[in-house]
């Protein structure tokens, strides 16, 4: 009797160990690559420049800044109400990666991370936008490319016009 | 007193189970929970038309206009919440628990028919291991990170398209704490992409307005 206990539980241990043992045998037999070298990771300092123009657009006689020229035919069309552009200032912040530029907003504080250059065939510059009190995005622009981030801070609108370089 | 409190507030739990529910997520068996708790609570209610309006407007506004920005990875969740539209998803599985299938069940019958218990089965998993441990104590090779599929969270029920060209600008990740977001694409080569940044009253009237 107490031979056919013993036996018992010593089954309910060998069955899934026999079975387990199996499959780590069978996984062994599959070939192995070799390790690759081990590569030290090296820090290289990149750069990138973020020119920001603040904009305010209201609603009035349709008129457009003439430091706006690149942006009066966009601007036009952003919004049938909002005709009226003013260049607020112009601020260009020179970043290497990891650090951050911050902006004052009419609103709050505009912040910018450069996170770096993207491996990419077309090189982005990889940066983190994070907006005042609200929602942070993060993009990757080619040099030249420009987003124009638009909020709307009472009876106005505010347009934050990036220009992303190197 | 107490019963209008009582309807006009929402669980923690409820309201999980109503998120699942319009997300066509709620398991069999939970269903009747939900339709009863929606025909019972003038807060499900609530919540629930909420959470349709929430699911129709991401759909007709913001998602076709995320799908030409070739948006590479978006957490957001279509939940509707008071004051929000779209919002970070969590973390954790919690909301989207992964139900137990015939075949595990039928796996562990199995072994219970077979007279191996959870003891018997974790000293036997546990003598495994160990032989386990010597049979691969050979190199280890990691999958090169290039290689790695970064996870993506897709918006459900819609179809993000891939990268046509190469476009100058990606927005690769969003953030939403409040409000709602519209990606814009540039209609001409050279242009700006255009992202607006709606406090949730004014996402209507921002999309209805331009052009």
């Amino acid at each position: 009797m107490i031979a056919m206990t013993w036996q018992k539980g010593a089954m309910r241990t060998l069955i899934p160990a026999l079975a387990l043992l199996a499959c780590a045998q069978a996984s062994a037999q599959v070939p192995q690559a070799p390790n690759p070298p081990t590569q030290v990771p090296t820090q290289v300092v990149e750069r990138a420049s973020f020119q920001v123009r603040v904009i305010e657009a209201s609603k009035g006689a349709p008129q457009v800044d003439p430091k706006l020229g690149d942006l009066e035919r966009e601007l036009r069309s952003l919004h049938r109400d909002y005709a009226h552009f003013t260049l607020i200032k112009t601020e260009t912040q020179n970043l290497t990666t990891g650090t951050r530029g911050t902006l004052r907003l009419p609103n709050g504080e505009l912040v910018i991370q450069f996170l770096g250059l993207s491996p990419d065939k077309v090189q982005r510059v990889r940066h983190r936008v994070e907006m005042p009190g609200m929602n942070a995005t993060v993009r990757a622009i080619a040099p030249g490319g420009r987003t124009l981030d638009v909020l709307q801070v009472g009876d106005k609108l505010v347009i934050v016009a990036t220009t992303v370089g190197r | 007193m107490n019963e209008t409190m009582t309807k006009m507030t929402l669980r923690d739990e409820d309201f999980e189970l109503l998120m699942l529910h319009a997300d066509g997520e709620l398991p069999a068996e939970l269903v009747a929970e939900a339709q009863n708790l929606l025909a019972e609570s003038a807060a499900a209610q609530a919540i629930w038309q909420d959470l349709q309006l929430g699911r129709e407007l991401v759909r007709g506004i913001a998602v076709d206009a995320l799908a030409p920005a070739q948006v590479k990875q978006t957490r957001v969740d279509l939940s509707l919440l008071p004051g929000q539209v779209m919002r970070k998803l969590p973390n954790d599985e919690a909301l989207h628990p992964v139900a137990e299938t015939p075949r595990e069940r039928g796996l562990i019958a199995w072994l219970q028919n077979l007279g191996i218990g959870k003891v018997g089965f974790a000293m036997g998993l546990a003598v495994a291991a160990v032989a386990f441990m010597v049979v691969k104590a050979g190199p280890v090779v990691e999958q090169p990170q290039g290689e790695r599929q970064a996870e993506i969270a897709a918006v459900p029920g819609t179809n993000i398209a891939a990268p046509s060209d190469d476009p100058s600008v990606i927005i690769e990740e969003m953030e939403i704490e409040s409000g709602t977001l519209m990606v814009h694409p540039p209609h001409e080569q050279g242009d700006s992409t255009i992202i607006w940044h709606f406090q949730d009253n004014n996402a209507a009237q921002g999309a209805g307005g331009e052009g």
